[in-house]
């Protein structure tokens, strides 16, 4: 067995040149998928990421009545459903909201806005439009009377920090909700329903508003990880258990986006088959060339004794040794182009000022997210696809008539 | 378009019952609309409705006064309850403002927004400021009369012209042959759905004309929800300076 080994490895030494070239075209595949993996990876990162950390948070808590039809009534008490969900464990933030929809206008301008009534201390723990303000501050604990405005309702309204914004409301008793808040801030988050259609402003102001003293309509949890997510799903449950609440995780609320993400990691492992369809090919090539090329040398060594059994493991071998080779200059090149795009990011800023897919708005800065998982993938993809592909000539080898094999010149 | 009602709450009824060009309709029916149609003609008028707004999650009653002016300047005004006193709604052409006394503001409604409820009650503001015109917009036609079923009532269906600006796909009118007065108006979208149901009651001699004094707007959707409207009072022809339609008089 040994001798074998040591006969595979001068086999690629005999062709240094064919198994550098080799060697190097599988180096430079796993390199360029692992730093492609890591750019798509970051993009479902950041994707993820805007999606939770913008507005929905892990897992949201509601009346069951809430999603039909997103009805002022369908409410809880703020106090009790709290007092519950504070107790959960592995919960990073947890934030109540209430929502309305208003009629907001400042002198001769008027626009339709959704209102969402937070407590800006817990809201920070969980959502990240604190970090998103073009001007002024963000709402503060205590506050009364103050208002944050997306970029385009404040531009719709030519309003600015200090401006008062009147709100007109259909409260929850059928009365007529009207009151003026203080512009605080504009924020700018680059989701559209935040930035274009929606005004935060404190939970007890909107109750006031609304008249929805001490209801909410909605709690949103966040866990300490995006796998954490289940997890935290099943203990907000038993929180809540013999309460009619309804608990979901981002990916039921919003099917449509887990969906998009589902593809888009659908769409990593499509490139990852056709990067390897590719080098298993090379592989392929090279080593049916070198079976071919030594026709009448494995006769030879059929003729001397070595086992049909032997002669494919030995080809094996090669292709086995060659990967290994490949595999470590691979994952070196792999790691420094990683490396480079988690640091430093794919610099877009030439083609593209920022674009937008599926709803979420990319910067023009690309930038990587490692996945040890995806590496280890990555490597033992190669050698599955270098055996894989070595196989066929292998038997080939294998299945040459000594006599036959020793006449080729 | 030219636009006929002259107290808005009563467009729709206008709306249905405005005249239409000879040549196009039966003259039977011509001369039930312009009955009506004329009934509710003025140059102005002042009136005092009280208003109950039934839905699945509350019910409330407001007193309202109603002023208009011409074919495009109203005025409504909610006298009660005493939270919502003296918020006033101003239309001028195509224009809807609120103003607010609590805040002491004004605040116009946006285009986007004229679909959207009145005070909470099932009309639309776009029922306030409606100016489409049936002799222009529609074409109407008697599906029934008197001595069909339903017994003693003309039914005049309305389908709007090809280029309309129509929110509806079509109205069908009933009319009492007693008194050539509506009874019921329903609305159907455009996929001939049933949307909502206005259905007028309570003839009372006001001001010397005859005329429903109780509407009721039912959303098909909602059965059990509505909106009833009645008037307390009616003056038509009064005399009203013409700055009560200024966004000045609002904050007044």
């Amino acid at each position: 067995m040994r001798a074998l080994l040591r006969i595979a490895w001068r086999n690629i030494g005999r062709q240094g040149r064919r198994s550098f070239i080799t060697a190097v075209a599988m180096a430079v595949g796993v390199g360029m998928s692992m730093a492609m993996i890591a750019l798509m990876d970051g993009m479902f990162v950041k994707m993820f990421d805007t999606l939770v950390r913008q507005q929905m948070g892990h897992v949201q808590v509601h009346d069951p009545a809430w999603p039909k039809q997103h009805s002022l009534h369908a409410t809880m008490d703020e106090k009790t459903v709290l007092a519950k969900l504070d107790r959960v464990k592995d919960a990073v933030g947890v934030a109540p909201r209430a929502y309305g929809f208003a009629l907001l206008g400042l002198k001769d301008r008027s626009t339709g806005a959704r209102l969402e009534g937070v407590d800006p201390v817990r809201e920070a723990k969980v959502t990240l439009v604190r970090d998103h303000m073009v001007s002024g501050h963000y709402l503060e604990e205590g506050s009364s009377h103050e208002m944050i405005l997306g970029k385009s309702v404040a531009e719709t309204l030519h309003a600015k920090v200090g401006s008062e914004i009147v709100a007109v409301t259909q409260a929850a008793d059928g009365s007529l909700g009207n009151d003026i808040y203080h512009v605080a801030g504009i924020y700018q988050t680059g989701s559209a329903m935040l930035d274009r259609g929606t005004a935060f402003l404190t939970l007890p102001d909107l109750q006031s508003l609304l008249v929805l003293p001490g209801e909410i309509h909605e709690v949103a949890l966040l866990g300490p990880t995006p796998k954490s997510v289940p997890a935290l799903a099943s203990n907000v449950r038993s929180a809540l258990a013999g309460s009619h609440l309804l608990v979901q995780t981002w990916a039921q609320i919003d099917p449509n986006a887990a969906q998009v993400i589902q593809m888009q990691d659908g769409m990593a492992w499509m490139l990852l088959i056709i990067v390897f369809a590719v080098a298993a090919f090379g592989v392929l090539n090279t080593m049916l060339m070198s079976v071919f090329e030594r026709t009448k040398e494995l006769g030879v060594l059929r003729a001397l004794g070595l086992s049909p059994g032997r002669i494919v493991l030995m080809v094996v071998f090669e292709a086995a040794m060659l990967a290994s080779i490949a595999g470590v200059a691979g994952l070196a090149f792999g790691l420094l182009l990683d490396g480079y795009l988690v640091h430093w990011g794919l610099d877009l800023t030439t083609f593209t000022q920022g674009f937008s897919w599926a709803g979420v708005n990319f910067d023009p800065i690309m930038r990587g997210y490692v996945e040890p998982s995806r590496i280890a993938f990555v490597v033992l993809a190669l050698f599955v696809v270098a055996i894989a592909s070595a196989l066929w000539p292998a038997v080939r080898a294998a299945r040459l008539d000594p006599v036959q094999a020793m006449r080729e010149e | 378009m030219r636009r006929l009602a002259t107290f808005p709450l009563l467009v729709v009824l206008a709306m249905i019952f405005a005249p239409v060009p000879a040549h196009a309709m039966d003259p039977e029916v011509k001369k039930l609309l312009d009955r009506i149609d004329d009934m509710f003609r003025g140059t102005s008028s002042k009136a005092t409705l009280s208003m109950h707004i039934k839905t699945a999650n509350w019910e409330r009653n407001l007193k309202i006064e109603v002023m208009s002016q011409g074919k495009d300047k109203a005025l409504i005004k909610i006298l009660e309850p005493a939270k919502e006193k003296g918020i006033t709604t101003l239309r001028v052409g195509d224009n809807l403002w609120n103003y607010l006394p609590k805040v002491d503001r004004t605040i116009k409604v946006p285009a986007a927004m004229m679909s959207s409820s009145w005070m909470g009650s099932h009309f639309t503001n776009d029922d306030l400021v409606q100016e489409s015109r049936l002799s222009d917009d529609y074409d109407a036609k008697m599906t029934s009369k008197p001595d069909q079923a339903p017994k003693g009532f003309y039914v005049i269906t309305l389908i709007p012209k090809p280029n309309a600006p129509v929110v509806w796909g079509k109205l069908v009118a009933k009319i009492d042959a007693k008194n050539d007065l509506p009874v019921e108006e329903a609305y159907y979208d455009e996929k001939g759905k049933l949307v909502r149901t206005l259905t007028f009651s309570n003839v009372k001699e006001i001001d010397g004309r005859k005329l429903p004094t109780r509407m009721t707007l039912v959303p098909a959707e909602h059965p059990k929800e509505e909106t009833t409207m009645t008037y307390d009072d009616l003056h038509i022809g009064v005399d009203l300076p013409p700055r009560t339609f200024s966004l000045q008089a609002l904050r007044q």
